[in-house]
């Protein structure tokens, strides 16, 4: 194969946003869907931006659509974490790829990591002064 | 360990871009499951080594290439990651965490990195464990 060729298909990758909870407890659910590498990460970083130093709302990010991910992703997560602050959670699939990563780089003692979007969900749900 | 792998079962000449980076991925993640390799751990190391080659080699110049070479040897999978970029240097200004050369040498079995001033090598060796079912 000779550069410029492509073997496979491009990774598909999108990312879903909907609402969830009472006026009070409101969550921003981004369903993630695809494999998050260098060529899409900024596409994961954008959708997350919009939630940068959200007060009135949870936000939940579910990785469970994700098979794979690699430290470009986990960049933009942990970046989002920081600016997104405590009402942020991230939702990922038992024992998968995305688990691994997580494993290895021991990103799940920084990050609020459920594998039960409900349980994400009611941990950012409550406004801090109630939580 | 080699530097280059001899009669690869796979070799793939990419662009220096960040497609190269899934391509490159897909492809060994599918020699890591004939030969019965752990397909995360190969797909994840690739994947770490490839997005290397792309953000840090060709800075300040025109993006190259990416090579991706893999074959089975002695119960092991070598994968070969080149580019024809400047050479391994610190990038202060980069996207990632700046974890993926120790996520790869916790993956890998054995790495070596080869860096010169035309490009630099990463050479990965990965357990098998037989034919998968």
């Amino acid at each position: 194969m000779t550069a410029g060729e492509r073997g496979f298909p491009p990774s598909s990758f999108r990312v879903e946003l909907s609402e969830t909870g009472s006026e009070r407890t409101r969550v921003h659910l981004l369903e993630a869907v695809g494999e998050v590498d260098l060529s899409c990460a900024d596409e994961l970083a954008e959708s997350l931006s919009q939630f940068d130093g959200a007060t009135d709302a949870g936000v939940v990010l579910d990785l469970q659509g994700v098979p794979f991910m690699d430290s470009s992703g986990l960049a933009v997560v942990m970046g989002a974490a920081e600016r997104i602050g405590p009402r942020f959670a991230v939702v990922i699939a038992e024992g998968g790829a995305v688990d691994r990563l997580f494993e290895l780089t021991e990103a799940r003692s920084t990050l609020p990591t459920f594998i039960d979007v409900g349980e994400a969900i009611g941990s950012v749900g409550a406004p801090a002064a109630e939580a | 360990m080699e530097d280059n792998i001899l009669t690869p079962d796979l070799d793939l000449l990419l662009p220096g871009d960040a497609g190269s980076v899934s391509e490159a991925r897909n492809a060994v993640r599918l020699l890591a499951r004939e030969v019965g390799a752990s397909e995360d751990d190969v797909s994840l190391a690739v994947s770490e080594a490839v997005a290397n080659a792309v953000l840090h080699a060709f800075r300040g110049r025109t993006a190259g290439t990416v090579r991706v070479q893999a074959a089975p040897r002695n119960g092991m999978l070598l994968v070969s990651v080149g580019d024809d970029g400047g050479g391994m240097a610190h990038n202060s200004q980069s996207r990632g965490l700046g974890v993926g050369i120790s996520l790869i040498s916790r993956l890998a079995n054995e790495v070596s990195f080869r860096s010169t001033g035309s490009g630099t090598t990463v050479l990965m060796t990965f357990e098998t464990f037989g034919q998968p079912a």
